[in-house]
């Protein structure tokens, strides 16, 4: 007690040392906990940051070539095709979105649904279905040529256009989806009002529900032109040179080091450009995100359409889905079993199919593992360490680490190729001379190595935001309360959290794996010399070939494994999250 | 020591991120079975001391005691798990993935398993929910969710129940029933209970004790009725009941005041303000009278009286509703009672 008492005694001195120790305990604890997440957030970084520093020395008898020759024709190319699919994606979402969210009309809600479902076909799917249908071998031209003659005009599909087209009908969903959550987040009294005030339906959607809109409709179509950017499968089916499509050229064209090397140049520009478009975005939506005052408002009163009217939405729904969805998938059908019934000798097997399926599974279900691990240790080192008004170191790291999403994945291939191909060499180096093992496999590009670290890079940023987005409804009280109630970290961990982000962690996992299954630049360039492909690769090569019957089979694969997140996305839509 | 608090906190202090103190030097103690009401404006460190008690929060300096021993401070630190401290959050913090049941059930840890389903029912009886069991927190109403918060605090049959602002998410009509109805089952319960609150009239309804704090600070403990009759200081005064600050010059037990010669609890000398309380005033019409009516606000029972006078500003009175003073009136002020006063 005299202890005590003498403690007490000298209070303000014993206290204000204590009181420094615990503050910078403190502080460093903080610091502890980002550390992890800090180097992960490096390790994803880096390959990017490779490709950045060497722009700073561009090599400049290869631009000088190449703005003679390949250059001006890929960029304009590229230019056409990002402004095609971000205009087509634009009118087509948000003009869906508009008609399921403002009318009534027979079908209504199975639409509603159905225009999802283009999200589940591949663009380089839905390009060699369009090509072979459209070829001048395809049964369409046939048929055109038998009836009208050999000379009959017909309209060049294979081109620019054809293109956009195909790219616009798989990557609207992401306006629409935003773009329909928007309008529906909207009360009806903004647009009563203006109605009110003597604006037409048509006049108020375009002065006053657009607007308030817009940036949830911006962050869709710029997610939509990444994706153009990105792509290489579909552009090069079409024989429409795009900078993606250069970087895998130019990597394919040449050898040894100087592939990387003269690759990466292109890669950064196309790097450069696919994060100016992250910024694009992020001044589209900037300040203007808007939020509706009054909370839980009425919803918007659909008018309900009669007679002739009720024709044109439903024949529109209708052609939207029917070719994005409908069409394409009963060719590819009746393409897998033509093949199943009477196989091409020596391009499919059972055996085949089965080693493509097991090799797709282990390499997408490691990369989905992988990134929901490093997620969650992000997520949690930021959910811990952002309280207070110190939010913003946390929330920026949270950001960096989901950056490679924007990067196209023939860039981040080249990137790690840069990083990895000198270390394979030392390593290689030093098994043949030190330890005398004879043709050792190069440890990263000999492996999956270097594919499971480009798809960690790509696709970060789909597991964190769906660990992050699930960790966020989990109240601090809610763990204050479980150790109130005398259950320690461990029993907090697996009854409260465990359960509470089993769905986000799922979700999170179904969605990396299925865009790792559909993923191609990044495999192409990264895989192992030896062994197999991935079901994407499998369709690209025989599709290319064109042996369009045998590639509907691992076409059709993909494409049931990817309708998993569709009808989980159609059931939130349904349900309203449940929170108290 | 024969007599030991249910709770009591000595010199306990918590700094916020900037240095800021949050809880700043309180030393506090509960009696068993008693209800303490922590009062204060938002941010005055109420809920961090309530935190301290529960182990959510680790104490800079100081020390936290319950049931005679040591749980916080001097080296010493008890996880929160192991403090038999129940608490209901502003939030009601219920499980959204396990049904009322569960939720409850989960707070029986240390319940043998065969005794647990029986406990459930009779705090769930006790809560007026008994048939309520099988849902799930988001098919609650919140005065539903707000019970089953306070079932799943009672059940371990604590000694000590922390409640944070538990009504502050109830609409003012359920506000009041449910008041009565918690400080009724938290009574019977037996347990001792820190609740905190900014609502003043919630406080002086249903504490045995008040403690008032403003920045981190303790400024009284009392009886409602010390707070309300002997506040300690002007802030008190104003933060609890309405209170009118009339200026005087004080000499020993009398004051001159604007309103006259005053009488006062204590001996001052000197400026003073001097409280006085809107029910003290009697006012009576009188013409040729400095002091007027001002403004009439009829409350049913009773009225406000608000009277512009000469040297003073305006002042608020309570007065029977049917008492007619029409606004311009002329009205002469008397106060019997000793009054409290400050010195300036």
């Amino acid at each position: 007690m005299s202890e005590r008492t003498l403690t007490r005694g000298h209070w303000s001195i014993a206290s204000a040392s204590r009181l420094r120790i615990r503050a910078w305990s403190r502080g460093n604890w903080r610091w502890l906990s980002l550390l992890i997440p800090m180097a992960i957030t490096a390790i994803i970084l880096l390959p990017l940051g490779y490709l950045a520093s060497s722009i700073v020395d561009p090599n400049q008898a290869l631009w000088a070539r190449w703005w003679d020759t390949i250059l001006p024709p890929m960029l304009e190319n590229t230019l056409q095709l990002v402004l095609g699919v971000g205009l087509g994606t634009l009118v087509v979402g948000t003009g869906m979105a508009w008609l399921v969210t403002a009318y009534e009309f027979p079908g209504r809600v199975i639409f509603d649904r159905l225009l999802l479902l283009p999200l589940a076909i591949p663009s380089f799917i839905l390009g060699f279905v369009f090509v072979a249908t459209f070829d001048f071998a395809g049964p369409v031209q046939s048929r055109w040529r038998a009836w009208f003659g050999d000379e009959a005009w017909f309209p060049d599909v294979i081109s620019g256009w054809g293109l956009i087209i195909v790219m616009a009908a798989v990557l609207y969903p992401y306006v629409y989806i935003l773009a329909r959550a928007a309008f529906r987040e909207q009360s009806a009294n903004t647009f009563e009002a203006a109605r009110v005030m003597g604006y037409s339906r048509t006049q108020a959607f375009f002065r006053l529900v657009l607007p308030l809109a817009r940036p949830s409709i911006a962050a869709g179509v710029v997610l939509a032109m990444m994706e153009a950017l990105a792509d290489y499968g579909t552009v090069s089916f079409f024989g429409y040179p795009t900078l993606s499509e250069g970087v895998v050229r130019i990597w394919k064209g040449t050898f040894g080091f100087e592939a990387a090397d003269n690759a990466a140049q292109l890669a950064s520009m196309l790097m450069f450009i696919a994060l100016g478009m992250v910024v694009l975005e992020r001044l589209l939506r900037g300040r203007s995100r808007f939020y509706q005052q009054g909370g839980a408002a009425r919803r918007l009163q659909r008018v309900r359409l009669r007679g002739w009217r009720q024709l044109p939405p439903v024949m529109l729904c209708a052609a939207v889905v029917g070719f994005a969805f409908v069409l394409p998938l009963a060719q590819l059908v009746l393409w897998a079993y033509q093949e199943v019934q009477d196989p091409q000798v020596g391009v499919l097997s059972m055996d085949l199919f089965t080693q493509h399926i097991k090799n797709t599974a282990r390499v997408a279900g490691i990369a989905a593992g992988l990134v929901i691990g490093l997620s969650v240790i992000v997520a949690h080192g930021v959910r811990v360490t952002a309280t207070g008004g110190k939010r913003r170191i946390p929330r920026f790291l949270a950001r960096l680490v989901t950056l490679g999403y924007a990067v196209p994945g023939a860039v981040i291939a080249i990137g790690i190729l840069l990083i990895v191909m000198p270390i394979d060499h030392e390593v290689t180096d030093f098994l043949e001379t030190q330890l005398g093992r004879t043709n050792p496999d190069l440890f990263f590009t000999g492996t999956t190595t270097a594919m499971l670290y480009a798809y960690v890079v790509r696709f970060m940023a789909i597991g964190f935001n769906s660990v992050d987005s699930s960790l966020e409804r989990i109240k601090p009280s809610m763990e204050e309360a479980a150790r109130t109630m005398g259950a320690g970290p461990l029993r907090v961990l697996r009854r409260i959290y465990l359960p509470l982000l089993s769905t986000g962690i799922a979700a999170g996992a179904i969605l990396v794996f299925v865009d790792v299954m559909k993923e191609i630049p990044a495999t192409l360039i990264l895989r192992p010399p030896f062994g197999t492909d991935t079901l994407a690769l499998w369709v690209y090569g025989l599709a290319s070939e064109a042996f369009w019957r045998a590639a509907a089979v691992p076409a059709v694969t993909i494409l049931a494994i990817s309708l998993i997140p569709i009808f989980l996305l159609m059931r939130v839509g349904d349900r309203r999250i449940e929170t108290i | 020591m024969s007599h030991t608090s249910a709770i009591r906190l000595a010199h306990a202090t918590k700094y916020y991120d900037r240095g800021v103190p949050g809880v700043d030097n309180i030393s506090l103690s509960v009696q068993h079975r008693r209800l303490m009401v922590l009062l204060g404006a938002s941010g005055c460190g109420k809920t961090s001391t309530l935190r301290l008690i529960a182990g959510l929060e680790r104490p800079d300096c100081g020390e936290v005691w319950l049931n005679g021993q040591c749980v916080a401070g001097d080296g010493v630190w008890v996880e929160p798990e192991k403090r038999n401290v129940s608490m209901v959050f502003q939030d009601y913090a219920l499980f959204p993935h396990m049904s009322v049941e569960a939720n409850i059930a989960f707070a029986l840890k240390s319940f043998p398993r065969r005794a647990r389903r029986a406990r459930v029912q009779e705090v769930l009886a006790l809560v007026g929910l008994p048939e309520m069991g099988g849902r799930f927190p988001h098919q609650l109403s919140g005065g539903q969710q707000q019970r089953v918060a306070l079932a799943r605090a009672l059940a371990p049959k604590p000694e000590v129940i922390l409640l944070d602002e538990p009504f502050s998410n109830l609409d003012a009509a359920l506000r009041r029933s449910t008041r009565e109805e918690v400080v009724r089952i938290l009574k019977h319960s037996g347990a001792t209970t820190v609740f905190v609150t900014h609502d003043q009239d919630e406080a002086l309804a249903i504490a045995d004790d008040i403690a008032m704090l403003s920045e981190g600070r303790l400024l009284q403990v009392g009886s409602p009725q010390d707070l309300y009759h002997k506040p300690a200081s002007k802030e008190v005064a104003a933060f609890v009941g309405e209170a009118n600050f009339v200026r005087a010059v004080a000499a020993g037990t009398r004051a001159d005041s604007p309103l006259g010669n005053l009488r006062l609890t204590h001996s001052h000398s000197g400026a003073v303000d001097v409280l006085v309380r809107p029910e003290s005033i009697h006012l009576t019409p009188e013409i040729g009278s400095a002091h007027r009516v001002k403004a009439v606000q009829f409350l049913g029972f009773d009225k406000v009286v608000t009277i512009q006078g000469d040297g003073f500003g305006p002042l608020r009175a309570r007065l029977r509703a049917h008492v007619e003073l029409a606004i311009g009136a002329e009205v002469r002020i008397d106060i019997n009672e000793a009054l409290v006063a400050f010195p300036v």
